[in-house]
């Protein structure tokens, strides 16, 4: 009976840390992606850039 | 560097499996309840036949099949989110203790189970923290509570 009420309280605990760490991991996603496309975009300008001590 | 993979639906899938298990958690307790009850009548001389007796260990058979089987499918899911959850965050170029192997692997290695996913899950939490804080964003993810949830793991693992 000790076990049954361990494992729910266990149950309850691990719901909490997935659906806490999902809303940080979202927020994390929002920023990590925002920053890689900022890379890439300036990475492309980068190259499209005619390179005027050449020329 | 790469896109995050999704990890909402494994999330959600973990969540529902272990509420299903829990479920069957309380149906266990109540099940367990009846026979505690019918073996006091039992102590009492009350009248208790064979058929009773039978019914109620095919009952607590059946709970424990299937409580079995639940069980194992939730720790599936669980393990799934949990291993994308930490290469994810190792996608980020945050440094980390573990390869992203140990988040699945660290669960079935002798006295390693015993801390390796409870360090991993430390540093989940402890690291994205340190990673939205770095861009002013202040995360919920109070590191009490993995402390809590696997004292009370091991703790109900020993009691079993």
């Amino acid at each position: 009976m000790i076990s049954n009420i361990l494992g729910l309280i266990v149950a309850f605990l691990i719901i909490l840390i997935i659906v806490k760490y999902s809303k940080a991991e979202d927020q994390m996603r929002i920023i990590y992606e925002s920053e890689l496309n900022t890379k890439v975009d300036t990475e492309n300008v980068e190259a499209n850039t005619p390179n005027i001590s050449n020329e | 560097m790469y896109y995050l993979n999704p990890n909402k639906s494994r999330a959600q899938l973990a969540i529902l499996l272990i509420i299903l298990v829990s479920i069957i958690e309380l149906i266990s307790l109540y099940s367990g309840f009846l026979q505690k009850n019918l073996l006091t009548d039992l102590n009492n001389g009350l009248n208790v036949t064979d058929e009773m007796l039978l019914k109620n260990d095919k009952r607590e058979q059946m709970i424990s099949y299937f409580f079995i089987a639940v069980y194992l499918i939730s720790a599936i899911t669980f393990i799934m989110w949990f291993r994308r959850a930490y290469n994810n965050l190792l996608q980020t170029n945050v440094s980390l203790k573990y390869s992203e192997g140990y988040a699945a692997g660290g669960w079935f290695i002798p006295i390693g189970n015993l801390y390796i996913p409870f360090e991993i899950m430390s540093e989940l939490y402890q690291k994205t923290t340190k990673y939205l804080k770095n861009y002013n964003v202040k995360a919920n993810l109070p590191y009490s509570i993995i402390v809590i949830w696997w004292t009370l793991m091991v703790l109900n693992f020993i009691l079993n």
